[in-house]
């Protein structure tokens, strides 16, 4: 059956494998963060289709607004104007071609003609206010603790990205 | 309730929008070079700098201190994101969800105070 | 919901977590505030008495019955309880170490860090063994790998940690990523996350191509989790984040996380995978249908840590290859799936706890000295001092599962649990002799060193209290469990009733 959503669906499935690809095979480092925000964007189109709209919000602003961005910071900050080098084919690219290929397989066998008995969802009404009452009302003890995974990652992160000031002597040479 | 197909071609303003948005560029762009006249020199290539002979390339490496206003940006995001819906369910929840957040945010404010008191938030 | 139904769950069972997280709150907060003139060991020693509270609530809640708050998120069973005690007393062991952990190379500044990114580590930790709810699992598996990610990296100025950081910071990236991909599948597959419900909608799968995409999810878990049991296929990463980071994170690294490692395994394999019926039989359930691989990987994990740990000349890499060593032999425990699985696995992590700690206790003794961490600086240490040489004896013969210490107590009940079932796993009860043996070649090869190679020159050492006291804990609980094992059993049997209540 030839439905929108089905084409819909192919479109950002490719736009999201190529733009994984494209990250793999391309050599300058800014036209990967690029291939990326393909792949991002793709992902947020893939979960409006599966009715999970927050989610593509948040796809959006966090993955193609800030990693997007902390990725770009990061190379600005080291040398940006770097390419990989084009390395030949050696039997370790081979075997792990090979290795994705047969996951990739393994996982095709599994779902191809899967079936489920689908229910009538009604995730697309009020998404968000279901998220909110189901996150703040029976998950508060995960979500009390993401507050301190995000404390411990913002002080991790100052802790590693800080320039120190020298501590004794060295600035003072 | 709302059909999901009525709510799904409801998208199709924002893929419009979209297509829109990615081809003006692209064809602004094309017509551009179609137009525009093509006489490549030497001295075009070279960056500007006020009339003084340029010595080196024109990006420079950045500071490692933006790099912490990067990462701090994306972990308040993410407090951000949780807000939201918190916002949106909050006439449903009651005073309870007013104390869990603000639990939340005190966690975050430390980080904050965290970044303050260590001076990653001044700007030299 | 509101106000009433929330203060009605019974919040004391989460005493311990909040007496962690408070102490991780309160120093954090102290740390920024307090004058830099005072020294940052006091914070340790805060954290320290964090930790010892919240072993002694835990304690007054250990004949609690089974309780869970807010559908399951934070569960309190005997799993939980018996668990949860190991992984406070590591941590407590470690902070002692920690306290005493002379700060260097661009670590000076981060002192009260170091501190309580412990206890959030250990946090994250305790939440992964009481939790029957697959959210609360990863946020705790996060929590933990997050903090240890950041402890690896704190000596900035060295390029050992920085390179120990990122390695780990890569290898937990792909490995929290196959989890979860694999976790999804069983989310999809059944519409919950909670464990229990997850189980019983896995009861009723009956058709062979929703059994194969189970497989596949039950492979990415172990796989992804694999990474923090060191054990095959994700043990790379282990020997260099071992010497690159501090001293006292590789202990915690190699107890505190290899236990939670182990109890996120337990939890998931067993509430899941237990439920999962094979080919529609009821006789054989999915998990025990699969020992086989389990029992390949932990036969792997044994070969590979044990043979290249022979030709080590860092100590901390030894030790790195030593705990993947381990890591295999419990993991013959998980794959024999005997019915004293649970104590044999809790016994054998009790008695790797203290010999693991103890040993690094001494290293970073030596290694502080000597400001290198090639193996022959333990040359003439009886010599040098007595004491520590007898200690660091005892713990080397407990790892290496000689008569008399907790090691060997621990290695016969894995044996005797792999050989109880039928079949019996012949196989993996050989590799696991064999491999022991070889082990004997590098605990070996370090006693020569202590006992009968000449001291390069005859300094004193002076221990720090602490120090001290993580050894002389650690090598009493090794000997005394070596001889009476039946007081950790007892313990186990009064307090725990068998696990009964893992699955109810």
């Amino acid at each position: 059956m030839l439905s929108g959503e089905f084409i819909a669906f192919i479109a950002l499935a490719l736009a999201a494998i190529m733009g994984g690809v494209l990250l793999l095979n391309l050599t300058k480092v800014v036209h990967m963060v690029v291939a990326i925000v393909f792949t991002f964007v793709s992902i947020a189109g893939i979960y409006v289709l599966l009715s999970a709209e927050f989610l593509a919000a948040v796809q959006i602003l966090i993955y193609s607004g800030a990693i997007t961005i902390i990725m770009l910071f990061g190379i600005m900050l080291t040398k940006h104007n770097d390419e990989s080098e084009a390395k030949g084919i050696g039997w370790r690219k081979v075997f792990m071609f090979l290795g994705v290929l047969a996951f990739g397989a393994a996982v095709y066998i599994g779902i191809y003609d899967l079936d489920f008995a689908s229910e009538p969802s009604e995730l697309h009404v009020k998404n968000t206010e279901q998220i909110g009452l189901a996150l703040y009302s029976d998950y508060i003890i995960p979500f009390e603790l993401t507050s301190v995974v995000l404390l411990v990652a913002l002080v991790g992160a100052i802790i590693l990205a800080r320039k120190d000031d020298g501590g004794k002597g060295e600035d003072k040479k | 309730m709302e059909l999901l197909n009525l709510y799904q071609n409801n998208y199709l303003i924002v893929f419009v929008f979209l297509c829109l948005g990615v081809l003006l560029p692209v064809v602004a762009l094309f017509f551009g070079k179609l137009l525009r006249p093509y006489k490549p020199l030497e001295s075009k290539y070279t960056t500007y700098e006020s009339g003084i002979e340029p010595f080196h390339d024109s990006r420079v490496q950045f500071n490692v201190r933006y790099y912490i206003f990067a990462l701090m940006f994306v972990i308040f995001d993410v407090e951000t994101v949780f807000l939201y819906p918190w916002a949106v369910a909050y006439e449903k929840l009651g005073i309870f969800a007013l104390v869990e957040m603000l639990i939340f945010v005190v966690m975050l404010l430390i980080g904050l105070i965290y970044a303050w008191k260590k001076k990653v938030l001044k700007w030299i | 919901m509101d106000m009433d139904k929330l203060l009605s769950f019974d919040w004391g069972l989460m005493a311990p977590e909040f007496l962690i997280l408070g102490t991780a709150t309160i120093l954090a907060v102290l740390d920024l505030f307090l004058p830099k003139k005072i020294n940052r060991q006091v914070l340790g020693l805060f954290g320290l008495a964090g930790i010892v509270a919240a072993i002694v609530s835990l304690v007054f809640l250990l004949d609690n019955e089974t309780g869970s708050i807010l559908l399951e998120t934070f569960r309190l069973d005997s799993f939980g309880k018996a668990f949860k005690l190991l992984l406070l007393t590591g941590a407590g062991l470690v902070m002692l170490l920690a306290i005493d952990y002379k700060p260097n190379e661009g670590m000076e500044e981060y002192r009260g860090e170091f501190f309580y990114l412990f206890l959030t580590a250990l946090l994250g930790a305790m939440m992964m063994s009481s939790s029957g709810d697959l959210i609360t699992l990863f946020i705790g598996l996060e929590l933990l790998s997050i903090s240890s990610y950041i402890l690896a990296g704190i000596r900035k100025k060295n390029t050992a940690s920085n390179e120990s950081a990122m390695k780990y910071v890569i290898n937990g990236g792909i490995s929290t990523a196959i989890t979860l991909f694999g976790m999804s599948y069983v989310f999809g597959m059944t519409g919950s996350t909670n464990l229990r419900q997850i189980a019983a909608a896995l009861l009723n799968v009956d058709d062979s191509q929703q059994v194969y995409i189970l497989g596949l999810a039950f492979l990415m878990i172990f796989v992804g989790l694999s990474f923090k049991l060191a054990s095959a296929p994700f043990h790379m990463w282990a020997p260099d984040v071992y010497e690159g980071a501090p001293t006292p994170v590789t202990a915690f690294l190699s107890v505190v996380s290899k236990t939670a490692g182990f109890v996120i395994l337990i939890r998931i394999m067993f509430t899941v995978f237990t439920a999962l019926p094979v080919d529609g039989e009821y006789s054989q359930t999915f998990l025990f249908a699969n020992q086989d691989y389990i029992g390949f990987l932990a036969g792997a994990t044994m070969i590979i840590g044990n043979v290249i740990a022979l030709r080590q000349r860092s100590i901390k890499r030894l030790f790195a290859y030593s705990s993947i060593a381990h890591a295999g032999y419990i993991l013959v425990a998980f794959s024999a799936m005997s019915f004293v699985m649970f104590e044999a696995i809790w016994f054998y992590l009790l008695a790797y706890l203290f010999m693991n700690v103890g040993a690094f206790a001494i290293i970073q003794l030596l290694t502080m000295k000597e400001g290198t961490e090639d193996i022959s600086h333990f040359a003439g240490l009886y010599r040098r001092s007595p004491l520590l040489a007898v200690a660091m004896a005892i713990f080397l013969l407990s790892l290496a599962g000689i008569p008399g210490t907790a090691g060997f107590i621990g290695k016969i009940q894995i044996f005797i649990g792999a050989l109880m079932v039928s079949p019996a796993h012949y196989v993996l009860v050989s590799i696991m002799i064999a491999t022991t043996v070889v082990s004997y070649f590098y605990y070996f090869g370090i006693m020569t060193q202590i006992f009968f190679r000449p001291a390069a020159h005859h300094e004193k050492i002076a221990i720090q209290p602490g120090t001290a006291v993580a050894i002389i804990v650690s090598a009493a609980a090794t000997i005394l469990f070596g001889i009476m094992p039946q007081l950790a059993y007892g313990f186990l049997e009064s307090n725990f009733k068998a696990f009964l209540d893992f699955l109810a």
